[in-house]
């Protein structure tokens, strides 16, 4: 294929110190972004997992108060993202330790990730069937509820 | 009457291409946790780009040179090398989370599965491209992308709060409640709403575009009125986001991390009709700004290393800079099959573009305000003002970015 393209004309030999700059300072940039991945879980980093969850379950109540007006096809879909977003959170809650003073903490909100994306799985199939949903709709406020009292 | 249509046809089309996923996400989030006191970011961000749009418009149209082969020549070939690949590498992370918004808009349109959808997204917009004409491609999703409208309609139907809006629009930290969203988080959504706004994509697009379109000197005007009042428009669309997630998800509670959140508000304000159409001008926005990303940086490979190039030349004439645009769709497939959340990825590619964005710029600045390139078309002294103004900003932005970013756990704190 390289044989039926026109050369480049216009490549140069590069300074090897502009390009040990850019390395650098990619790597600088890059770097704190891996820590944070391996970095064990503490009670600040669970407070944000709570509120990401809690806001999850908020949307998902929001959903289904509005089932009327929406499309079967935006409300299953729309439950069953925020269902597989709570798997992931349950699924990286295990797979991280935590330090030791927030492992009964990441424990419990393992819990209720898992709780969250069950119940979103079930109400995901529940457009139209009004006792199914009202009772979804009781447990992931119970869910919401729960998160909201949970103190980092 | 011709040339009245096209400053019409390219005002509403610059209006309606003006957002992308960076303000989808960025606008409703800041909304959601802040309401209306980051409008202003929306408003400095909107000023930048259209100083710069205007400025690198002209610029092409003046000398023939597009930002990328104005970079080489104003930063040397290794500093400029270094920008093109930074460029480079944001395009390609903007792109994926471009294609990833589609197939997640496509997703809570059809209710298929997600996978599928990102394949399906990407076969048909390099179908798309192929098929139409620069001119039909951009004002194919530039008028479609009007459908963002929606958010302006929806911000009125959900009442907007005139004196919290005026002064969402004056530069101040608020009173942050306890508990709540810390200065820190809100400093992150500032830089993040101002990045959203001058994605380094969008300039290298449009001075493209107009050496694409054949642009000439008699053209200016066009230029700059394009610039001002169809990005002054699109800012509006930007602002009606923030307002919608303040007026709609900010009282339940709801920061929004998914599309499926962000169009809550249309859906509150006008029910399934809302729904469908915030979806739909969702659906054509990220749509035209994931052919834009492509293009812009097949557009900075090739007129940086000075390969033939033009989205006017076909496919088939300009191999190297078809193969460009392809390859940074392919680098989007290969980064979206890994299951990464694209909305993470519009996140770090928003952020990440900020601090690649002086690069981009202060060529442009250099090249406006050079007398023996520009001749009598050289920036006036406003226009000096205004481009050193905003070229300060950017910088300051481009420092803050990155440690905001992890100070605010990504806006966490």
């Amino acid at each position: 294929m390289t044989a039926l393209l026109p050369p480049l004309p216009g490549s140069e030999p590069l300074d090897r110190r502009v390009g040990a700059a850019f390395l650098a300072l990619t790597v600088v940039l890059i770097v704190p972004s891996l820590v944070g991945v391996f970095a064990p879980y503490d009670q600040q980093a669970l407070g944000d997992v709570r509120d990401d969850l809690a806001s999850q379950a908020r949307q998902v109540l929001a959903t289904v108060d509005a089932q009327d007006h929406t499309t079967e096809r935006y409300f299953s879909a729309a439950i069953q993202d925020v269902g597989e977003r709570a798997r992931g959170i349950h699924d990286e809650l295990v797979r991280r330790t935590a330090v030791t003073d927030a492992s009964s903490m990441r424990d419990s909100l393992a819990q209720l990730a898992d709780d969250l994306s069950a119940e979103a799985d079930q109400l995901s199939l529940a457009y139209g069937d009004d006792a199914a949903l009202a009772a979804g709709r009781s447990r992931v406020e119970a869910i919401a509820i729960e998160l909201q009292a949970f103190a980092p | 009457v011709s040339r009245a249509l096209a400053l019409t046809l390219g005002v509403v089309t610059a209006l309606g291409g003006f957002v992308d996923i960076g303000e989808l996400v960025f606008g409703a989030q800041a909304g959601a946790r802040f309401g209306y006191a980051l409008l202003w970011p929306v408003v400095l961000g909107a000023v930048s780009i259209i100083v710069y749009s205007e400025m690198c418009g002209r610029v092409a149209i003046v000398t023939g040179k597009p930002v990328f082969a104005v970079l080489r020549d104003r930063l040397g070939y290794s500093v400029g090398f270094s920008g093109m690949l930074a460029a480079a590498a944001v395009n390609v992370l903007t792109c994926t989370a471009e294609v990833g918004g589609v197939a997640i808009v496509l997703r809570l349109l059809t209710g298929i599965a997600y996978g599928p959808l990102v394949a399906a997204a990407i076969l048909v917009l390099i179908v798309t491209m192929s098929a139409l004409r620069f001119d039909l491609l951009e004002r194919f999703f530039g008028l479609l992308g009007l459908l963002m409208l929606t958010f302006v309609a929806s911000a009125v139907a959900l009442g907007i709060d005139w004196s919290a809006l005026a002064a969402g629009l004056v530069p101040r930290i608020p009173d942050l409640p306890a508990g709540g969203p810390s200065p820190v988080s809100f400093a992150y959504f500032a830089v993040g709403l101002l990045a959203g706004t001058v994605m380094p994509y969008e300039v290298q697009f449009y001075s493209s575009g107009n050496i694409e379109e054949s642009k000439t000197t008699d053209d200016l005007r066009e230029n700059a009125l394009i610039a001002s009042i169809g990005m002054s428009f699109g800012a509006v669309v930007t602002i009606a986001i923030v307002v919608v997630a303040a007026q709609a998800l900010l009282p339940q509670g709801i920061t929004p991390d998914a599309l499926s959140a962000t169009v809550l508000g249309p859906l509150q304000a006008f029910g399934q009709l809302g729904l469908v159409a915030a979806l739909l001008g969702a659906l054509f926005a990220v749509g035209g700004a994931s052919v834009e990303t492509s293009l812009a940086g097949a557009y900075a490979f090739a007129q940086f290393l000075g390969f033939e190039w033009g989205k006017e030349q076909g496919i088939w004439r300009v191999p190297r800079f078809t193969l460009s645009w392809l390859a940074i769709f392919g680098l989007a497939a290969l980064i979206l099959v890994t299951g990464v959340d694209p909305i993470e990825v519009t996140e770090f590619a928003v952020i990440l573009s900020v601090v690649v964005l002086p690069l981009t710029y202060l060529p442009i600045l250099l090249a406006a305000r050079d007398r023996r390139a520009m001749g009598r078309y050289r920036n006036n002294r406003l226009e000096d003002a205004l481009g050193i103004a905003c070229f300060g900003l950017i910088l300051l932005a481009a420092v803050l970015a990155v440690p905001l970013l992890y100070l605010s756990r990504m806006g966490q704190a």
